[in-house]
């Protein structure tokens, strides 16, 4: 069994996210590509299904249900942009790219299925991520939507996401800081 | 008077931040996409979206698809409707301020 783990590296502009999901890569692949079934941990949207595709990102926290924040009004965090599939492997590989602030290049996310018993281990790469704040943000971001994820799998309760994300954010802040300084010294 | 408070409200609370303001002031210097407006905010290209949809919501910003970049304007509207709230406390004002420089011009003369 593998451990979940983040790897942040600040200088590379990359993260690295491994997570132990409970179902087979046939079943996570769905989540990965399929409007409704991405919906339930990231966002809605439709993914062509070949490289050079397009790769909608509708978010809208009415989809997390229960999870969405008790205080905000709904219509508080839509949002909707796109990107494109760079590799759209079935039940193996799925690369994307997304939009990064003024000129700089695209980010690139690559997650990987890999079986491991009755489950999947799932890597996901965000690189090319280059400001400081990016990067805390899609650390946050992935780690809350991965947990939201493992626990729609796994059907467990998840914590309220955007309480979560705030938590992580916070966390993630901190661990970049210490990360510096430890370089510095 | 209960109906127009109903239509200001979505419009004040869009507001009510000042990463929403930033994004209105660069959009009064003319249109922008999510990317150019995220630039300067430090804030991600996600974060930014989730701003310009609530701008959008209030009907503050108008968002036009060009390609896959998406092109944000002011609209201007909902800021007249600010502007026509804010003149009926215009009077009351004015009203104020005559009566100070009538207050003013009496001790003048004293």
């Amino acid at each position: 069994m593998m451990m979940n783990s983040e790897t942040l590296s600040e200088a590379k502009g990359r993260l690295v996210f491994r997570r132990h999901l409970p179902s087979p890569p046939k079943t996570v692949w769905r989540f990965l590509v399929e409007d409704k079934k991405r919906g339930e941990w990231l966002c809605r949207g439709l993914v062509e299904p070949h490289a050079g595709g397009r790769i909608e990102f509708k978010f809208d926290p009415e989809e997390f249900g229960q999870f969405r924040p008790p205080d905000k009004s709904p219509t508080a965090y839509t949002a909707e942009f796109e990107g494109q599939v760079v590799t759209y492997d079935p039940d193996h590989k799925l690369a994307f790219t997304w939009p990064s602030a003024g000129d700089l290049e695209d980010s690139l996310i690559t997650i990987t299925l890999t079986p491991n018993g009755d489950g999947t281990n799932l890597e996901l790469i965000h690189e090319r991520v280059v400001r400081e704040s990016d990067l805390i943000g899609s650390a946050a971001g992935w780690h809350t939507h991965l947990e939201l994820l493992e626990c729609r799998l796994s059907r467990q309760m998840a914590p309220n996401f955007f309480t979560r994300h705030d938590e992580l954010e916070a966390e993630y802040e901190a661990r970049l800081k210490a990360l510096r300084s430890e370089r510095e010294t | 008077m209960v109906e127009q408070q109903s239509s200001l409200d979505p419009i004040f609370k869009a507001l009510a931040d000042p990463a929403r303001r930033t994004i209105l002031a660069q959009l009064s210097d003319g249109p922008a996409s999510i990317g150019d407006l995220a630039a300067p905010l430090d804030m991600s290209f996600a974060g930014t979206s989730k701003h310009v949809g609530i701008l959008v919501s209030a009907q503050l910003v108008q968002k036009e698809k060009v390609g896959r970049r998406q092109v944000c304007s002011l609209n201007p509207k909902p800021l007249a409707e600010i502007r026509d709230w804010l003149d009926r406390y215009a009077v009351f004002w004015t009203a104020r301020l005559d009566e100070l420089e009538a207050a003013v011009s009496r001790y003048d003369d004293e």
